[in-house]
């Protein structure tokens, strides 16, 4: 004869109603307690600390504080520099302007349909197996086991080992149905810390095929180095971003508030109340009045208008064309939620002069949603000015609240374009 | 008979002495099973710490005995709540059953000294608990070779701090405890403010666990986005000093009403600095600091090794005590801590313990604040203390009866 058995199941099995009934109590017990009354709560406890000189960075940045690994340190931990990502870029490729998602973001050989980029991710991202599923999936390939993942072959990657896998098929991005035939994919996946990193190559697959040696070069000469390092590498030639910035416009401020803006390294005026000075090759003087934020290794500099709350400027430069005028006329427009423009209206756009250079010039408005800085504004106005350089673009953008933004900003930030040289 | 007379019976009965101790086995049953699945620290706090919890009992399922596992139990009954007294408690009403019970109402006379001193015993062992839960701290602190230090961190508590940023030397910080804000419900705020701050802070939005990263389109953050970044809700480890906990602030300016939104963190690398009131102020998350009265200098830390092995056979530390105008050398080993102003330093970890002894080694101490540290100790002796007296009179009248004369027999009847 049988007898009943009673098994407890794992506590992953309950049910989520149980989850709620268990949470109650403690949540009506912490709103109870919780809330604005009874008003401000005084700061009754207060202790002695040693400080030494120097022991903390006043004025530091959030990418000071947070870096964009988001591991190491501990509370009171010395501070330490972001590491920064350097790489060489293979002869014919161009660079396109980073963003949160692609901390380098390569175009093999000028191809329109070809893009090669790195990402960091937090977490495991889904996991080795599943990643390597969705970039097959993309590919129109069907999934394959954890066996058969594990027997793909691996290839260095910032001296860790990274699951190589190389793809061809119908290639359907992210986007569903049919993709664009006869592509390839070529794809590192590896995890470092608590980030996971991802090179991947996707094109045509003749040329893709043909850029295979250059994808390796690529990925062979990714480094992570300490800023001075990476500043000495970049000044024979390497390309550069710190991990921790999103991009040439990156990180900056969401409003003129004090909390994260620096202060201690950031330019002063000079006694004509400009600010001025030379960086990354690039010389500027802002007009009178006009602040500058504390120096970030992807901004030639970031000022603010005398008056205004949440208007700032930012001067860039980036290596190559950038991405190209109209490429980032368009982008700039889709941050405010314009749509691209045609070939008439792209030619019929404003001149500037920039660095002696002859750029396009912008004056938009709009609802801004900046996803690479996550600056987000209402009504917002956008003026802006690019040039293509020798072998690199210089781009001065200005955004603000439409109210803030007035005619004496713009003059100013006229004034700092033709300010601007080489 | 009166209220007060019923309450009286039941709170020094036995039956509620028995009823205590059965629940208090239940509950450390049930304890250390989720222990297993919540970590040492949730658990304690929930069951240990507690005047009322809610157990999750089940789900079961009912199995016959050698079924098939593939065709699943005959049936599963779902997870129920199951309210239970919390340990703090059932301790609280056996002090009271005890003192009522086992002191008051216990007959005083010459036959149950040693009882009543075993209860005093008993209480005074509840007593140490009491005092070590509401008054002890408990926190790490690290020192490299002729490094001097007096500072240790708490392993569980964290503080959110404000300072003069342009201070230096002996600095006044202004602390608000993780007490204060870290349970706060959504959608409330706590508005902190003090006379020598030119703002108040706000604490809009706590996290227990948290990461703060950069954002990015591809993942949705938990908060709002400050300055490009955006925190990221985490489950909570099991062993609460892997938290890292996070919130939102906001700064908000007494004169001018400016407001500014600021995320801190417990993995921060650099502190939140603050222009306000002509000023700069740095806010940091950081876990609590507690201070001792006296100084450690690490002299010499030794670390000997199983042979042909890289695990520690045993290891201590050569420390100088510096209080006052006077030194003290010392030693502290695993077993024998350094006690001292109510304080204890174990040996409790060293390093960096990557194999590389080339590198000078670090001694970790864990400090112990508690003022019946040596309590228990003491408990212990007068209980045993009390049960000598008692058996020895058991025993003595036992001893007593076996001598007495046996009764004469009675005499057959005729």
């Amino acid at each position: 004869m049988q007898r009943l058995v009673v098994a407890p199941l794992s506590h992953r099995e309950k049910s989520p109603a149980m989850r709620a009934t268990s949470l109650a109590l403690p949540l009506l017990l912490a709103a109870a307690c919780s809330g604005d009354g009874g008003g401000p709560r005084p700061i009754t406890q207060s202790r002695e600390v040693d400080v030494t000189p120097g022991r903390d960075k006043v004025g530091a940045t959030s990418a000071d504080r947070f870096g964009s690994m988001s591991g190491g340190g501990h509370a009171g931990a010395t501070a330490k520099a972001t590491p920064e990502l350097v790489w060489d870029n293979p002869p014919g490729w161009t660079e396109l302007p980073p963003n949160s998602m692609r901390t380098a973001n390569l175009k093999p050989a000028g191809h329109p349909d070809a893009e090669c980029y790195l990402s960091l991710l937090p977490g495991g991202a889904g996991g080795l197996v599943d990643n390597v599923n969705r970039w097959r999936k993309q590919m129109s390939l069907p999934p394959i086991d954890a066996e058969a993942v594990k027997a793909l072959p691996k290839q260095k990657l910032l001296g860790l080992d990274a699951v190589r896998v190389d793809l061809t098929g119908a290639f359907a991005g992210m986007a569903e149905g049919p993709g664009k035939a006869d592509f390839q994919l070529i794809g590192l996946l590896t995890t470092f810390g608590d980030q996971s990193i991802f090179v991947k190559m996707t094109g045509p697959a003749a040329v893709i095929t043909a850029e295979a040696a250059n994808f390796d070069r690529f990925v062979a000469s990714l480094e992570l180095l300490q800023p001075a390092d990476a500043a000495a590498r970049r000044g024979s030639g390497a390309n550069a971003s710190p991990t921790a910035s999103g991009g040439p416009e990156g990180g900056a401020p969401a409003g003129g508030a004090a909390a994260g803006a620096g202060t201690a390294s950031a330019p002063a005026p000079g006694a004509d109340g400009r600010v001025s000075a030379t960086n990354q090759g690039i010389r500027f003087t802002g007009p009178i009045g006009w602040t500058a934020d504390a120096p970030r290794a992807t901004r030639v500099v970031t000022l603010r208008p005398p008056g205004t709350k949440q208007t700032e400027c930012v001067v860039s430069v980036l290596g190559g064309d950038g991405g190209g005028l109209s490429g980032n006329v368009d982008r700039w427009r889709g941050q405010l939620g314009l749509g691209p423009l045609a070939a008439a209206e792209f030619a019929a756009l404003p001149r500037v002069t920039l660095a002696g250079r002859d750029g396009v010039q912008l004056d938009l408005l709009g609802a801004l949603d900046d996803a690479m800085t996550a600056r987000k504004l209402p009504q917002a106005r956008l003026l802006g000015a690019i040039a293509l350089l020798e072998g690199k673009s210089l781009f001065v953008k200005l955004t603000g609240p439409e109210a803030e933004v007035d005619e004496a900003v713009k003059n100013g930030f006229l004034e700092l374009c033709a300010s601007l040289a080489e | 008979m009166g209220l007060l007379k019923k309450l009286y019976a039941l709170l020094s009965s036995y039956g509620l002495a028995a009823l205590l101790l059965v629940f208090l086995l239940l509950l450390t049953w049930l304890g250390t099973l989720e222990q297993v699945e919540f970590g040492l620290y949730e658990t304690q706090k929930k069951y240990f710490e507690s005047l009322f919890l809610i157990h999750e009992a089940g789900p079961f399922a009912v199995r016959l005995p050698f079924s098939d596992p593939a065709k699943g139990p005959l049936m599963t009954i779902p997870a129920f709540p199951v309210p239970l007294p919390g340990v703090y408690l059932l301790l609280s009403l056996l002090v009271v059953n005890l003192v009522l019970g086992g002191m008051v109402r216990l007959r005083k006379d010459r036959s149950r000294a040693g009882i009543l001193i075993t209860h005093f015993g008993i209480l005074f062992m509840l007593a140490a608990g009491f005092v070590e839960f509401r008054w002890s701290h408990e926190g790490v602190l690290q020192v490299f070779p002729q490094e001097r230090s007096r500072d240790y961190y708490s392993y569980h508590e964290w503080d959110i701090t404000v300072r003069d940023a342009d201070a230096t030397g002996r600095v006044r910080e202004h602390v608000i405890p993780s007490e204060e804000w870290r349970e706060l419900a959504p959608g409330a705020t706590h508005r902190f403010t003090h006379d020598a701050l030119p703002f108040d802070v706000l604490v809009t939005k706590t996290f227990r666990n948290c990461r703060v990263v950069p954002q990015g389109p591809m993942f949705k953050g938990d908060g709002a986005v400050i300055d490009g970044y955006v925190v990221l809700d985490s489950k909570p480890e099991m062993e609460q000093e892997f938290n890292v906990p996070g919130a939102y602030l906001t700064i908000a300016e007494k004169t001018t009403g400016r407001q500014t939104d600021a995320i801190v963190w417990g993995r921060q690398m650099q502190p939140l600095t603050v222009d306000a009131g002509g000023k700069r102020w740095l806010i940091d998350l950081g876990k609590r600091r507690h201070e001792l009265p006296f100084d450690i200098q690490l002299d010499k830390f030794i670390v000997e090794f199983h042979p042909g092995t890289s695990m520690a056979r045993t290891y201590w530390s050569n420390i100088t005590k510096f209080d006052g105008g006077q030194q003290t050398a010392m030693k502290i080993t695993m077993n024998e801590p350094l006690r001292h102003q109510g304080y204890t330093l174990f040996q409790t970890n060293w390093g960096p313990q990557d194999g590389n002894l080339d590198q000078p080694l670090y001694s970790v101490f864990t400090v112990v604040e508690n003022p019946s540290d040596q309590w228990p100790k003491w408990s212990c002796y007068v209980i045993a203390v009390g049960l000598l007296l008692h058996f020895s009179l058991r025993l003595k009248k036992y001893v007593a009866s076996t001598r007495r004369p046996a009764p004469a027999p009675a005499a057959p009847k005729s």
